[in-house]
């Protein structure tokens, strides 16, 4: 930093570049991203605090909450378990082929989360043999929470194993296979040597899954049954009450919506919480060495 | 002094943020638990059914619900809890027929029914085939206040330009009669007549909504369209409430619309909820339910005393205009039918 | 010996066989299933279907919006990364922070959200009457207006149009542009500028000439991710667009609409195109991404 600093002089913008750029980047920011969620709550408290917790605190907006942490817990799960597979497999042990599964991986990204679900519904739904077989076993899927779970995991498919990757790949298997060498067996290596190394890349990657878990849509709203009280997600109760018509229906839908912002706020925070904790990490185990 | 006040003040001030903001995080997180997971309630109930109605019944179904739950607890002595899935009147059925466990369904046509029965879902026996339902309606039009294009009746929805606001017949039961009020309006036309006003009324329609209630958004909310041909009960209880830019405009002829009910057999026999269900439906039938339904704006099967009169209009049912519901449905919905031939939309 | 190595053995194709079960159960199969339904069809209604105005004219729409968006997003990017990247100010972690919000932010809410701030009576919108098509900015674009009569009307109301849609994509794009260019940027080395800038470079040359190059990769690469994120959003923008088939009907919102009205193989052809596009825009950014590691080994 002070060496750089008379050179800095020479890349460092004038005032009158400098300040209306950042005030247009804070007015931007302000704009897109802080006005819609001051919005939010404001339309949501528009009728008092009293209305508002009345809205959150009744029946359906409840069982929305709980169905959607579920919803998104479960999907969390699986798109965990299968991220430190696919990661593992993909950094470790693919050797044809790679960037294929690697683009397949991503394809959840830019597919649309309405096809994904309509492609789930054609999969699973009653009238495929899947869908049949599984109905005539007793459990039906489409239509149920177990399709608000699979199209869920589906449309986070890739954070997990996408953080993972990079990581997995920067920590080398210089360790493992010492490990290896030394005797440990293959899930010791992977719980006592691969595991303490990418643990903020997966805790990453669990949180970004979450977030997008929480706040899934189009793949839900076309697989679920929009049984209110059973498949009614936190996004498909606040679609419902926008489209009712009674006087207090939209400042109840901003009031969902609210929580459903104050999830995103929280995982927002997680991140920072992780940043910081990742950074205080980074600087002990190197203190250490 | 100044020094220490430079700094000393933001760095209090940073840590004071700084502990306030982790103690709003931490309390965000409790209160999002404690209402997703903290104490419920209304407690368990000891039977559940699930009722899959048409868009159009939200509010009257969510009072009746309550009152139903309340005569069943006085009468039987549990706790039952009635859950709705709303939609399109086609798309329940369709739901249902996908795997959607439903005990009771309320369907906008009775003629949405006959693909149940044909599953097996539904038994003709149990439907109590000449039974009344428990309400009629009928469709109207609604338009912006002041009746700014001077609409008087279906003709003047064919006037070029005109945005006419409905559902899709294809998904919504409320379409349907839509079209079967438009066809009975237009009596005093030659065939040929009829069908090029019809086309011209359909081709007015920009977008074929889901459902009546998805119908009533766009114009009622987001203000859009110029007319909206709507439930009778959905056309008053809107205008007379918050939304009270719009008017209703009563055609001179519409038809009286026959909702149906029926308890799904299979689905209900499977959870063991059958007798609830019957009940349930059997209710709908008594005085405590049928005052309900009035004061939604539908026609009771017995007649009311809220509204003794009937609205300004004509109402002709299915039979008087098409002999059949058969007859009407090859003439209109059926594939390659009327409707098919004037939207040439996919 | 053995042992350990069939314990390995297995233990690593534990790894490819939960990947490959997991993904060929999550996405393979459903996608088949999707390819399948649309595929059936006679190749004459298969056509039939493709080529339809409506359909043709809502891949347009979410081509010309999402497009559009991702380019007015790649100039908002930039400027937020460039003042995230060089500059120091009180709340810059906070704006950094800030970034991130639209991807932790449930699409629905946005779309809830914009469309209540630009309607009509919305905080926005009430200001904003001058954009419709009878206020005194809108008349100029609309069909008989000065400028609107070339291009056959323009609808720049901020609500249920075409730049409603715009608008909201804005949101849902933007952290994209922003988190590709903002490590790059961070990386450029101080000594290319500072040559620059002493053999007598202007900082417009150096940006142009130094500073754009060194970028270009990064900045391509986040504006293709938000124009695929665009492409496929239904959340945000069914609730803000007026949906109108040949207006602001987008693909989404046509899959959606076929489905309830039980025209599954019309749903199915329609998403297929999308699965195609989602394809394209994933080789694309591939490739983009490919280009840009090259291109800082390069440099």
């Amino acid at each position: 930093m002070k060496q750089t600093s008379n050179a800095t002089s020479l890349r460092a913008d004038p005032w009158y570049v400098r300040v209306p750029l950042i005030i247009l980047a804070v007015a931007l920011v302000g704009w897109l991203v802080v006005l819609p969620v001051v919005y939010v709550f404001a339309s949501a408290f528009e009728k008092g605090w009293e209305v508002y917790w009345r809205t959150v605190s009744r029946e359906e907006a409840r069982h929305a909450l709980r169905l959607t942490l579920c919803v998104a817990a479960s999907a969390v799960a699986m798109n965990t378990v299968f991220g430190l597979a696919a990661a593992w497999w993909l950094t470790r042990r693919c050797r044809r082929g790679r960037n294929f599964w690697v683009a397949c991986l991503d394809l959840p990204l830019t597919l649309s989360p309405v096809v994904a679900g309509l492609c789930l519904v054609l999969f699973f739904g009653a009238r495929s043999p899947v869908g049949s077989f599984l109905e005539r076993a007793g459990v039906p899927i489409i239509y149920n929470v177990g399709a608000l779970v699979l199209a869920t995991a589906l449309v986070t498919m890739p954070f997990v194993a996408r953080e993972l990757m990079p990581t997995l790949e920067a920590i080398g298997t210089e360790q493992e296979q010492a490990a290896r060498t030394l005797g440990a067996r293959p899930w010791q290596v992977l719980l006592y040597v691969t595991l303490p190394q990418i643990k903020w890349g997966l805790l990453y990657g669990i949180l970004l899954c979450s977030a997008r878990a929480i706040g899934e849509f189009g793949a839900v709203s076309v697989v679920s049954g929009r049984k209110a009280g059973r498949t009614d997600t936190l996004t498909i109760h606040i679609e419902k009450l926008y489209q009712s018509l009674a006087p207090d229906a939209l400042p109840a839908a901003f009031a969902v919506a609210s929580l459903l912002t104050v999830l995103g706020l929280i995982s927002l925070a997680a991140q920072w919480y992780m940043h910081k904790g990742a950074w205080i990490w980074d600087q002990r185990e190197w203190a250490k060495q | 002094m100044l020094i220490i006040m430079i700094i000393v003040v933001p760095r209090a001030f940073g840590l004071l943020i700084r502990c306030g903001f982790n103690c709003v995080i931490a309390c965000a997180i409790a209160v999002v638990l404690w209402l997703a997971f903290g104490p419920q309630g209304d407690g368990d109930a000891d039977a559940e059914i699930l009722h899959a109605s048409y868009d159009a019944t939200r509010e009257l179904f969510a009072e009746v619900n309550a009152a139903f739950q309340a005569w069943y607890a006085q009468h039987y002595g549990k706790v039952v809890r009635v859950r709705m899935s709303h939609g399109g009147s086609a798309s329940q059925v369709q739901a249902v027929l996908n795997g959607l466990d439903v005990d009771v369904i309320s369907v906008a046509v009775p003629a949405d029914l006959d693909r149940l029965i044909e599953a097996g879902l539904v038994q003709l026996q149990q439907m109590q085939a000449n039974r009344l339902p428990p309400f009629y309606d009928t469709v109207v039009l609604v338009v912006r206040r002041g009746n700014p294009l001077n609409i008087r009746d279906w003709l003047d929805l064919a006037k070029p330009g005109m945005d006419v606001v409905m559902p899709s017949p294809r998904s919504s039961g409320a379409a349907r009669w839509i079209l079967l009020a438009i066809w009975a309006g237009l009596r005093e036309y030659a065939e040929s007549d009829k069908q090029a006003i019809l086309a011209s009324i359909l081709g007015n329609v920009q977008r074929w909504e889901v459902s009546s209630r998805t119908a009533a958004v766009r114009f009622f909310r987001r203000r859009q369209g110029d007319v909206i041909v709507t439930w009778l009960h959905d056309a008053l209880a809107l205008t007379g409430g918050i939304e009270n830019d719009a008017e209703v405009i009563y055609p001179r002829t519409s038809i009286r619309a026959e909702p149906a009910i029926a308890v799904v057999d299979r689905a209900a026999r499977r959870k063991g909820t059958l007798e609830v269900a019957r009940v349930y439906v059997e209710f709908l039938y008594r005085p405590e339910a049928q005052t309900i339904i009035e004061r939604h704006y539908y026609t009771p099967a017995q007649p009311g005393q809220i509204r003794p009169d009937s609205p300004p209009l004509v109402l002709q049912t299915v039979e008087q205009v098409f002999g059949s519901w058969q007859a009407a449905h090859r003439l209109l919905f059926a594939p390659g039918a009327l409707f098919d031939r004037c939207t040439r939309t996919h | 010996m053995w042992r350990r190595a069939i314990a390995r053995r297995s233990f690593f194709s534990l790894s490819a066989a939960v990947t490959l079960a997991y993904m060929s159960l999550l996405l393979f199969m459903p996608l088949a299933a999707g390819v399948l339904a649309a595929l059936q069809l006679e190749p004459a209604e298969f056509w039939r279907i493709v080529a339809h105005p409506r359909v043709l004219s809502a891949y347009r729409v979410i081509f010309l919006c999402s497009g559009l968006a991702a380019i007015v997003n790649g100039l908002i990017g930039l400027v937020v990364a460039w003042v995230l990247v060089r500059y120091e100010f009180v709340g810059k972690r906070l704006l950094d922070a800030l970034v991130d919000l639209p991807l932790a932010l449930p699409t629905a809410v946005a779309g809830l959200t914009f469309a209540s701030l630009y309607s009509p009576t919305g905080w926005l919108g009430q200001h904003l009457t001058a954009l419709e098509p009878d206020g005194c900015i809108g008349r100029i674009f609309a069909a008989d207006g000065v400028i609107g009569r070339f291009f056959g009307g323009w609808d720049i109301r901020l609500h249920d149009g075409a730049l409603a849609i715009v608008v909201v994509l804005l949101f849902v794009g933007f952290p994209f542009v922003v988190r590709a260019v903002q490590p790059v940027l961070a990386e450029l080395e101080p000594e290319q500028e500072e040559a620059a800038a002493s053999l007598g470079a202007s900082r417009g040359q150096t940006f142009r000439y130094v500073i754009l190059p060194y970028i270009l990769p990064a900045w391509l690469t986040g504006m293709a991710l938000a124009f695929a994120r665009g492409l496929g959003e239904y959340g945000a923008v069914v609730f803000v667009a007026s949906n109108l088939p040949y207006r602001t009907e987008i693909p989404a919102v046509l899959v959606v609409a076929s489905l309830e009205q039980f025209q599954i193989a019309e749903a199915a052809v329609v998403a297929l195109g999308m699965m195609l596009l989602a394809f394209m825009s994933l080789l694309a950014i591939q490739l983009l991404e490919r280009w840009s590691r090259r291109h800082e080994a390069n440099i």
